[in-house]
């Protein structure tokens, strides 16, 4: 016995156009507000400021877990500070013995 | 989340393999130097072929390359979809899904994760901690609740299955060996503090707010105490809380977290703390990691680098509260169900140990495992800390890829009436605000008396 359907086809149809609308109108308003207005906002002199700020000090701010920071920013590694102008004090106390995981594009080395 | 024992060991067999299949890949070099003969570099076989988009500013090109170079990056992205969609392929034919259906539904999915991504990515909406798990349930929902979930995408919407082999990934991730980068005050501000305000905002929850869903009341505890939205994923996953649980849970950190990352900073500078009181505190509180820095970095050096030590070493709790967690609900919560008072309830069932050991997350063992095995590793001289750090550093994009697919099959399976269900007329929120104010007050005292006056020199002797 086949069940009564709720809806006709009718109103599928007409509930399908309207979300297919829906759809749309957040499409484009997504388009506009990351193409549009968010490159407005980052171009804000303090906004920019503050953003040039984090990219100097090599901070992604969106990271979820420690290992998506720079090994540099934690305290364990900061010895390691400055060891491309002179010799490490310890040659086994390397960054690389301490650091967490590193970004993947450069080769790591000891 | 249901109790799926296959899928938990599937989900080990795969996060192992990819670990395993990671460290491989890692190729240890000699390269010495005018410092130290002996010195190794260490190359990772898949850097150029696993990736995830990046930043940009004006043109959403940039994040994969920029068009004038022929987006570069675009290899890489599609290289980590093809390897996910490689092993999970495998698992769908090994549970008897049609490989058609299945790698259909992948690619409708990857490319809404990397939608995900790619609004993520832009400077702005990164700099404010509005991660991509936020994007990929946004773009998820509104898919389900205008036009419906397409039936051709479904077969690949499996939310458990990625969260458990990301949580996999994510235990290669937390290494022990850090526990002491800060030392006695690290350890009290961090471990101490954290799981006082889990167990009393669960408590509170339970008790005071008599929240009707403990498994919500957990994930809001631990996201909030411990690390945001990975300790809210790896909770969820551990107590089996609902889909849309977990998506509040993280709409809530988040929301908190932006406030917090702008707030704090003002706070510390106005009342005259020390950075490194001011850094303990911000650390110990604002939930991710990446706020964290930023709102350090506001402060100064010294207070970032606090905050993100502080912060690593909570995060590295995740694995022992996500074990402690799956140990509570399956020995006590699931044997003695809250929502019976004490008169109506009959006396709790004697639960065997094998029915403990079924209803347990097994997952969790593959992620302790993962930990256990990278800690011993990372520890064992610079060949094997250089050997962790490379395979993490293309583990960790794999681990933010199937979170990413993970939180979009949430949003596509989420029917917005169900959300506003769970707001349970605003307990959940009152929640959240009154155990981040006892965390805000908890860290602040822990850490003015292990870092001003037990361990004052603690800062200068780890940084000379």
């Amino acid at each position: 016995m086949s069940v009564p359907p709720t809806q006709s086809a009718d109103e599928r149809n007409a509930n399908r156009r309207v979300g297919l609308l829906r759809l749309a109108i957040f499409g484009l308003g997504t388009v506009a507000i990351w193409c549009g207005v968010l490159p407005n906002l980052a171009n804000i002199p303090s906004q920019k400021r503050y953003l040039e700020r984090l990219d100097e000090a090599g901070i992604d701010a969106s990271a979820m877990f420690y290992t998506e920071l720079p090994p540099d920013r934690f305290l364990d590694v900061r010895p390691q500070k400055g060891a491309s102008s002179s010799p490490p004090a310890s040659a086994n106390a390397s960054l690389a013995e301490l650091a967490p995981a590193v970004d993947p594009a450069a080769p790591l080395s000891r | 989340m249901k109790v799926a024992p296959a899928e938990d060991i599937l989900a080990i067999l795969i996060g192992g393999s990819l670990l395993l299949v990671s460290l491989l890949c890692v190729q240890i070099q000699d390269a010495p130097d005018r410092f130290d003969e002996d010195s190794v570099l260490a190359r990772h076989g898949l850097t150029n072929w696993v990736a995830k988009p990046g930043k940009w500013a004006n043109d959403p090109g940039e994040a994969v390359g920029g068009w004038e170079s022929g987006l570069p990056k675009l290899k890489a992205v599609a290289g980590a979809g093809g390897l996910l969609w490689l092993v999970f392929a495998i698992a769908a034919i090994a549970t008897g899904q049609s490989l058609l259906r299945f790698s259909l539904g992948f690619a409708g999915l990857f490319v809404l994760a990397t939608a995900a991504y790619l609004m993520a990515g832009q400077v702005f909406v990164r700099a404010y901690n509005l991660e991509y798990a936020l994007w990929a349930l946004v773009l998820g929902l509104v898919i389900a609740n205008t036009v419906g979930t397409p039936r051709w995408i479904q077969p690949a919407a499996n939310t458990e299955f990625y969260i458990k082999t990301g949580l996999v990934l994510l235990g290669s991730e937390i290494l022990m060996s850090r526990l002491l980068a800060l030392g006695p005050p690290g350890i009290a501000v961090a471990w101490v503090v954290t799981p006082i305000v889990l167990v009393s905002t669960f408590w509170f929850g339970q008790r005071v707010l008599k929240m009707e869903s403990p498994t919500l009341n957990m994930v809001i505890s631990a996201d909030m105490s411990v690390c945001g939205v990975s300790a809210a994923i790896a909770s969820a996953a551990a107590c089996r809380a609902k889909k849309e649980e977990l998506s509040l849970a993280i709409g809530l950190s988040l929301s908190f977290t932006v406030i917090m990352m702008v707030v704090m900073p003002a706070v510390i500078s106005a009342t005259g703390m020390t950075q490194t009181l001011g850094g303990a505190w911000m650390g110990g509180t604002i939930d991710a990691s990446g706020a964290v820095a930023a709102a350090g970095e506001m402060l100064g050096d010294e207070a970032a680098q606090v905050a993100v030590t502080i912060k690593m070493i909570q995060n590295i709790l995740i694995g022992v509260a996500a074990f402690g967690i799956a140990v509570f609900w399956t020995t006590f919560m699931d044997r003695n169900p809250p929502n019976m008072s004490d008169n109506d309830a009959e006396p709790p069932t004697n639960v065997g140990l094998s029915e403990v050991w079924f209803r347990f997350p097994k997952f969790i063992l593959g992620f302790l495992a993962a930990s256990i095995l990278f800690s011993w590793l990372h520890a064992n001289g610079a060949t094997g800390a250089l050997m962790a750090e490379s395979s993490i550093g293309v583990t960790k994009i794999l681990r933010g890829w199937l979170f990413c697919l993970a939180f979009v099959s949430i949003g596509l399976e989420t029917d917005f009436r169900k959300l506003r269900q769970n707001l349970q007329g605003g307990k959940p929120l009152v929640l959240y605000i009154a155990g981040q104010s006892l965390n805000l007050v908890l860290t602040l005292a822990m850490a003015y008396v292990a870092f001003e006056v037990l361990f004052p020199q603690s800062i200068r002797l780890a940084a000379p």
